[in-house]
């Protein structure tokens, strides 16, 4: 087996496997690119019950997290989340999912749980599969997809690189020009419109 | 190909700021103050922030896509965004005075910032050219994704693994597709 048998085969695989997300991340730029804006999505309340739970006096996120799982318990819902205090009185918890996220507000003082769920939008599910990544969520399923959000960064930039060798492998000068060419003026747009921005 | 090696710059700049999003490498701009000056232009009661801090970025020769944020004080924090290091302008109309800051540039701030740039609406040629680069890539990312599924479909000997490859990688994104 050859270096560039192997080139070529890993970047075929590689590829094959990971299509999907390569067309998503493309296809998800789009509404990014093109902001066109559009009525916020309708929540609707699934819970309201009554709920004590102890507080650390923290707004510290990672402090949080005990309290916002037993939110999520007494909910009812599983997975990852974010937790955060926007005031001393209220907790907020948030649950992302492709299909409809979910809310949880615990109001302190009147010791209630109130959890709302969101409407499917397509837009959010598109701009949702772009936007989510990271190891914060807590929820195994979460962190997974955060392994293949590094999984196609590196496959992008091994496709770069396998890329760059299969053309420098192409016989023949035309095409090696031609590509010398294409390489340098992207590398000049690139510079020209990092420096102007 | 051709296209491939055009846009490479861009698509290095996307996986690797996809891999510093996704491990949370981002940190807080810090700016550094360059100057402070005296600014005795005036502006009538009630004109809005962004037309003030226009006419301030402006009078700096400092024109370009920027946000601004008034203070209950009087005090116009106004950053206008670079995508190598951003500037801070804080106006004190009480005192007729502005600072000037500049942020530290550094290689994940801007790959953060270069990520994160799009759009079309900011009416100036750099922005539109960014915005335009940005649907280039769209365009060459679902044409690598289709013309890849010809040419595998091509090579008859690879069909079966290529087959096996596209099956699991389809089950495993609609899996969290519709699971998480």
């Amino acid at each position: 087996m050859s270096f560039l048998y192997l080139v070529r085969r890993t970047h075929l695989y590689l590829g094959l496997f990971l299509l999907p997300w390569v067309i998503m991340f493309g296809v998800s730029s789009i509404p990014l690119n093109h902001n066109n804006p559009t009525s916020p999505p309708a929540w609707t309340t699934v819970t309201d019950v009554p709920f004590s739970a102890a507080v650390p006096a923290t707004n510290k996120a990672e402090d949080l997290r005990g309290v916002g799982r037993e939110m999520m318990n007494a909910a009812g819902v599983t997975g990852g989340f974010y937790v955060n205090r926007p005031n001393p009185r209220q907790l907020n918890v948030h649950h992302p999912k492709f299909l409809g996220s979910t809310r949880l507000f615990y109001y302190i003082d009147e010791k209630r749980l109130v959890a709302e769920r969101q409407a499917f939008a397509p837009r959010m599910f598109i701009t949702g599969l772009h936007t989510r990544g990271g190891y914060t969520l807590g929820g195994f399923w979460d962190s997974m997809w955060a392994v293949f959000v590094d999984l196609v960064s590196i496959g992008l930039l091994l496709w770069i690189v396998s890329g760059l060798i299969m053309w420098w492998k192409i016989p023949g000068t035309g095409l090696r020009r031609w590509g010398w060419i294409a390489l340098a003026s992207g590398a000049v747009c690139f510079t020209v419109i990092m420096l102007r921005l | 190909m051709y296209l491939a090696l055009f846009l490479t710059p861009w698509m290095v700049g996307y996986a690797t700021s996809t891999l510093l999003m996704n491990h949370q490498a981002g940190r807080p701009v810090v700016f550094m103050r360059e100057s402070e000056q005296p600014y005795n232009t005036s502006f009538e009661s009630g004109t809005p922030p962004r037309v003030v801090a226009g006419q301030i970025l402006s009078d700096l020769d400092l024109e370009g896509t920027f946000g601004v944020a008034p203070s209950p004080d009087g005090k116009l924090t106004i950053t206008r965004q670079d995508i190598v290091a951003p500037w801070r302008i804080t106006f004190y109309p009480s005192d007729h005075r502005l600072t000037i800051e500049r942020a530290r540039a550094d290689a994940v701030g801007f790959l953060y910032r270069f990520h994160r740039r799009r759009g079309y609406e900011p009416p100036y040629a750099a922005d539109r050219a960014m915005a335009f680069s940005v649907d280039l890539v769209i365009v060459a990312m679902v044409f690598w994704a289709l013309s890849g599924l010809w040419m595998w479909w091509e090579m008859r000997v690879t069909r079966l693994w290529g087959l096996a490859c596209g099956v699991l990688g389809i089950a495993l994104f609609s899996f969290f597709a519709f699971a998480i």
